[in-house]
């Protein structure tokens, strides 16, 4: 299929940035599950320019800092992040959310900075990096920026980056030694996205709440933190009584929408349940933990 | 290279099979497209192009990828495995498992679980349940129910790759398990579907839509829009159209035009065809095609469109009433006043999109004088005679080769594409290719109606049904295709396959501006039993029986009289809940131990039964099935029933085999085709294996006459082939014919039958009362499920399966439609939703995957029919039916409450229970 879109494959993050700040709407081809996608759907979906980032290999391994930072390139697959061992404990949900990211065949080509540079408010890695207090690491040509997660989703599908800069990494910084996480994706069936999620990392110490730190996603044009509902947490032994307040906190933040999913009622029934189904596996996880 | 240069053309070197192979293309060239049109590696199909369907999977690396996402550049220096690398001079193991197992049926979702399951049988061998669902998620079948592939892939280890075909001997074809004879192209992707054999130098064909539902339209300057884009060949509209511009599968109801004139009744009706060069049409910006549209207020609401001031979708159809049907059978109002226990209630259903895996797909080019269109279909007989019709030609001047079909379910019985290619081949004299796009699939073509209904059923105090009276809406949409079908064929049906003595139903087909509602697997039978079958619960519930029990004890016996007067003979439905009677005892055990030592989640068990008249309501549809004897000694069988997956193919030829006296390995297919396989009618109304399947017994008798005839023999006599040979042998004499030496026909053939057969039927009268089927088959379900209360997702755990088809031909492809079938009757039940405008795509509209279908058993009941071939009655509709209403009557047994309005999403169940209890 001949198709009037000009390619460039550039070698390194510098051409690549030189590429996207000469040529006119030039937009980045990550894995292409959502990008390519949309070009089958026709002409009206079909960017001008593409720089395919498939060949630049710096952006493309996970690595672990002395301090236990974990980076991730931005052309990392799900399916490496789903079978990556650096991701326990207080990082997992960053491993078990890319594992349930669609179906097999999309998780060989999708790529972590495809998925958050798309921005879809239904994905799975937004909330997660909410969650992980992720920073974005971005290079423009005027030199690398790094975007908290919380400022890099801005709103419905679109994030905080300048159409000439690229996203080149994840970073995720060290969780507490005790720090456990949990994803918990609720879809109409297997592969599908999320009607409703909750990514949650949560340190407990003789079964009281030290810190955790919440988001939904699906509920709204951005991922849904609210600090006031993990204050409502913080310190308690985490009954009942307090995940249902903190559910009401973070119902009061959401905004979901009617879909296809689930009504917006329905979604907001969801969130104080899923919530309290979260963190039971936050603390099995951290019990199955102390027996290992 | 320099990086701020763009890539334009260039060698893509990549390695296929194993084989190292540079295309030159654009670099965003899908590597679908690589594959299938560069290198005709046509076994990696293209069902969606988003990445929902999984049938265009391939090894990228020796991992899964979707090739229509994957762009040519991106494969670049890695190896790529296809369906067609699997086979190493035999089939692999895997290949032969699934043959085996059954686990193709239509074929179009094969090759992608193939690659899938191999690149995890790789990493492990003998993986589990759990590991194949896992694997194989994306990847999505419509025919199988996926229980069959989930085995096929399991035991794949057990397998050499010889291939065993359990081919009978002569004399037990009938009954025999075989493997489909058409079965090694399905995995090895050689099989050609709609899109698999487009002609190098075919023009590519263009349908501009409406995308309102209800509109005027002007078009403008279309030879300027021609003229200025190179490639563009030219544009068609309904002026061009030669013949009459109107079609439908109803002759005497036919509306539809090909093309619309002036005005669109519904979102997705065809304006415009454009035909051009592939690559001009691929690129091609609609948003410039000369066309002014003014939208006008249109309804998707039936309840609407019959409102008296409503505005009317077609002339002489007052109210939008297309057709209306009616059973009454003595006096229902007075045994219902009379009745000590009397149940009422209302469900409301979805439109249902059939989601076969294949769009609709084919080409169209001129033999002389001749148009040859070929493409997917249900009914190449009717695609001809309506294609002619549009394009005003003689019915022998068309001649439809069916293409593999990649599921159909009703939908491929009307034409879509089929006259609109033929259309630009007759003008342009060049061949047309078109393949619907998932959306244009979705918006174009039929669905199952949303039925609206409401139903009253009374019952004595021994639990005897007195009487029913149900009242029915079916939303029919613009056009209509099948609706009066529906409105038929439910009046008839929805007692259920209990006596009823006192009944009155009705049934209306409404018209509305939305999507064409046509024929889907049962008709609307399905809908109507969930309102008999709930309310039957309910009716047990205040008579405090036991629900088995209750159907037990008014299930229709030989000798009743059903709704329609009809006395009945080898009525199955008994001996099919009685099959279910131990499982159901057992359900019923689990489901309470479970329910009293958890809260949150709750167990049920709910059954539902099935009956279905096979064949055409009350009207002729006379199957006719040719054979011959070859001179070379070949026993040829032109089998004109079309197999989309079904298996008519070898079912058929199972019947002829044992009919003629040979084993059926001797049988070679041919067809189906309009000039070389008589009529054999439409494969819908579950008619084929009874209807085609009387006609090639009948055939083959006649067939075997005349060689016993000639040979001078008793009946008894035994045949038998050799290379140019029949051998006749009776006793201890032995006659050879020497072919050769004989006179044959025009086709060459030295002996040959035609027969046909139309089975006998009685006129409904005008209260409904009449003979409208001459076989049915009956059947129940037992569905055992998990409610999450609090989250309202049901989750299943079994359902078990007894059907009477009087006799299973083939045992296996009998197991594969009730497996499909149950699998389309949980998506209607629990998920199918299609909204016009919404859901016109896999992501938004979904359907099960494998993780979705539970374990089936089925039990095959065999009541013989005195009418059928060898006994045999018809099934592929009725495994549908009881699965939604046992699913309903499963989850009000587990939480207590009836969702009214189906498919019972997580929403309207948690809806349900906290109404219930606030
Ligand atoms: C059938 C299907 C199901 C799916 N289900 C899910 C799901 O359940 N959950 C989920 O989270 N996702 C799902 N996805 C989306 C999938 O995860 C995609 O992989 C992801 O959204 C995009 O990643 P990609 O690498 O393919 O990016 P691409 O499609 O190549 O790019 C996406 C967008 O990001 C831009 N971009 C990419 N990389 C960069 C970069 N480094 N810097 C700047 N801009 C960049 C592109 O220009 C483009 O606009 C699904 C997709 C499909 C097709
Ligand atoms: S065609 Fe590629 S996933 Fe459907
Ligand atoms: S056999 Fe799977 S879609 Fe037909």
């Amino acid at each position: 299929m001949a198709e009037p879109v000009e390619f460039y494959e550039p070698r390194t993050i510098a051409e690549a940035v030189a590429v996207l700040a000469s040529v006119p709407d030039a937009c980045c081809l990550a894995g292409g599950q959502t990008l390519v996608a949309g070009m089958n759907m026709g002409p009206l979906f079909r960017p001008p320019a593409l720089v395919s980032l498939q060949r630049i290999d710096e952006l493309k391994g996970i690595t672990q800092r002395p301090d236990g930072t974990v980076v991730v390139g931005a052309m990392v697959t799900h399916r490496t992040v789903a079978q990556s061992e650096l991701f326990g404990g207080g990082l997992e949900v960053v491993r078990e959310a890319a594992g349930c990211i669609a179906h097999p065949a999309i998780r060989t080509m999708g790529t972590i900075g495809g998925s958050i540079c798309h921005a879809d408010p239904a994905a799975d890695y937004p909330a997660v990096l909410i969650a992980t207090d992720a920073t974005v690491v971005v290079t423009g040509p005027s030199g690398i920026r790094e975007i908290p997660a919380a400022e890099f989703f801005v709103d419905f599908m679109t994030t905080s980056i300048e159409p000439d800069e690229l996203v080149t990494a994840i970073t995720f910084p060290p969780a507490p030694a005790d720090a456990v996480s949990v994803y918990e994706k609720f879809t109409r069936a297997s592969g599908d996205f999320a009607t409703v999620s909750v990514a949650l990392a949560l340190s407990l110490r003789h079964g009281r709440c030290e810190s955790v730190r919440i988001a939904l996603g699906s509920c709204g044009p951005t991922p849904v933190r609210a600090a006031a509902a993990e204050q409502r947490l913080v310190q308690t032994s985490l009954d009942e009584s307090d995940v249902q307040d903190a559910g009401r906190i973070l119902c009061d933040a959401a905004a979901p929408m009617d879909d296809v999913r689930g009504t917006a009622d329905y979604k907001l029934m969801l969130i104080p349940r899923l919530l309290g189904r979260t963190i039971q596996r936050a603390q099995e996880r951290a019990v199955a933990w102390r027996v290992e | 290279m320099n990086a701020h240069d763009p890539i334009v053309g260039q060698a893509i070197t990549f390695e296929v099979n194993g084989e190292p192979v540079s295309v030159r293309a654009h670099p965003v060239t899908r590597l679908s497209s690589l594959l299938r049109d560069e290198l005709g590696l046509t076994g990696t199909k293209v069902g969606c192009d988003a990445g929902d369907c999984g049938a265009c999977t391939v090894l990228l690396d020796g991992e899964p990828a979707c090739a229509c996402l994957v762009p040519a550049a991106s494969a670049e220096g890695r190896s790529v495995r296809t369906v067609e690398g699997l086979a190493n001079g035999r089939l692999s193991a895997l290949q032969a498992s699934f043959l085996e197992h059954g686990a193709a049926q239509c074929g179009i979702c094969t090759p992608g679980l193939l690659v899938t399951a191999t690149a995890l049988l790789e990493k492990n061998a003998r993986p589990s349940e759990d590991a194949v669902k896992d694997a194989l998620g994306g990847v999505l079948c419509r025919c199988t129910g996926y229980r069959k592939i989930i085995a096929a892939v399991m035991e794949a280890w057990r397998h050499d790759g010889a291939l065993d075909r359990r081919l009978p001997e002569s004399g037990k074809a009938v009954g025999a398990a075989a493997v489909r004879l058409d079965g090694v192209p399905k995995v090895t992707g050689a099989e050609k579907f709609g899109a698999d054999g487009f002609p190098e130098n075919a023009l590519s064909v263009l349908v501009v839509r409406s995308p309102h539902y209800k509109a005027r339209f002007r078009l403008g300057d279309l030879d300027g829009f021609v003229q200025k884009r190179p490639g563009i060949v030219a544009v068609f509209t309904a002026a061009d159209i030669p013949g009459k511009n109107c079609f439908g599968a109803i002759p005497s109801f036919a509306d539809q035009p090909a093309l619309a004139e002036n005005s669109v009744r519904f979102r997705g009706e065809a304006v415009a065809l454009i035909a051009g060069e592939r690559t001009a049409i691929a690129s091609l910006d609609l948003a410039k095609f000369p066309i002014e549209w003014s939208e006008e207020p249109h309804t998707l609401d039936p309840c609407e469109a019959a409102k008296e001031d409503a505005a009317l979708l077609h002339d002489g159809r007052p109210g939008n009433v297309l057709t209306k049907g009616m059973v009454e059978r003595g006096d229902p109002d007075a045994a219902l006043k009379g009745a000590a226990h009397v149940v009422s209630g209302a469900i409301e259903t979805a439109y249902v999109e059939h989601a076969y895996i294949e769009p609709e797909a084919g080409f169209a080019h001129m033999d002389g004088d001749t148009l040859v269109v070929s493409a997917c279909t249900q009914a190449p007989h009717m695609d001809r005679d309506d294609t002619a019709l549009v394009l005003g030609l003689p019915v022998e001047k068309v001649r439809i080769v069916p293409a593999a079909t990649g599921g159909g379910f009703g939908s491929k019985i009307d034409v879509s594409l089929q006259p609109l290619i033929g259309l630009v081949a007759l003008k342009t004299g060049r061949p047309a290719a078109l393949a619907y796009t998932r959306q244009e699939s979705m918006m174009s073509t039929t669905k199952r109606h949303p039925a609206s209904m409401t139903a009253a059923i009374g019952a004595d105090t021994d639990g005897k049904v007195l009487g029913m009276v149900f009242s029915g809406d079916f939303n029919t949409g613009a056009y209509a295709s099948f609706g009066p079908t529906v409105a038929n064929r439910v009046p008839v049906h929805a007692s259920g396959p209990y006596l009823t003595p006192n009944y009155r139903a009705e049934g209306r087909a409404i018209h509305t501006n939305g999507p064409v509602s046509g024929a889907f697997r049962g008709f609307g039978v399905p809908q109507a039993t969930i309102i008999q079958e709930t309310l039957y619960d309910e009716l047990a519930g205040k008579l405090g029986m036991d629900r088995l029990a209750f159907r037990l004890k008014n299930a229709l016996t030989d000798g009743d009289e059903t709704v329609t007067g009809q006395r009945l003979e080898s009525v199955g439905i008994l001996a099919c809940l009685e099959a279910l009677q131990p499982h159901w005892t057992r359900a019923l055990a689990e489901a309470e131990a479970f329910n009293a030592a958890h809260e949150s989640r709750k167990r049920g068990v709910g059954v539902a039964s099935c009956w279905y008249g096979c064949g055409n309501t009350s009207i002729a549809n006379p199957s006719t099935i040719k054979a011959g004897i070859s001179r070379d000694g070949g026993a040829m069988l032109h089998q004109g029933a079309v197999d989309i997956g079904q298996g008519s193919n070898t079912v058929i030829a199972q019947i002829f085999a044992d009919a003629l006296g040979v084993p059926l390995a001797e049988i070679k297919l041919v067809g189906a085709d309009t000039a070389i396989t008589p009529d054999a009618g439409k494969t819908s109304a579950s008619r084929q294996t009874f209807i085609s399947g009387k006609a090639a017994e009948k055939a083959a008798k006649a067939l075997r006459e005349k060689i016993l005839r000639f040979a001078n023999v008793s009946p008894e006599a035994a045949l038998a082939f050799e290379p140019g040979v029949v051998v006749v042998r009776e006793d201890e004499a032995v006659r050879r014919i020497d072919l050769a030496s004989l006179p044959a026909d025009g086709e060459g053939y030295v002996f040959s039958a035609v027969e046909t057969y139309d089975p006998p039927t009685l006129p409904l009268d005008e209260k409904g009362q009449g003979k409208p089927y001459a076989v049915y088959g009956w059947g129940a379900q037992v569905a055992e499920l998990e409610v999450d209360m609090k989250l309202g997702t049901v989750k299943l755990i079994k359902i078990t399966a007894a059907h009477d088809v009087g006799r299973a031909i083939n045992p296996l492809l009998v197991e594969g439609q009730i497996e499909g079938g149950i699998a389309q009757g949980i998506g209607m039940a629990l998920m199918e939703e299609y909204i016009p405008g919404r859901t016109e795509n896999l992501h938004d509209y979904l359907i099960p995957t494998i993780g979705d279908v539970p374990p089936i058993e089925s039990i095959l009941v065999e009541v013989p029919d005195p009418e059928g071939p060898y006994g045999a009655k018809g099934l592929g509709e009725h495994v549908l039916i009881p699965t939604a209403p046992a699913i309903l009557n499963a989850i009000r047994h587990a939480t207590g409450v009836l969702v009214t309005k189906v498919p019972a999403t997580p929403t309207r169940v948690l809806a349900a229970i906290r109404e219930a209890r606030p």
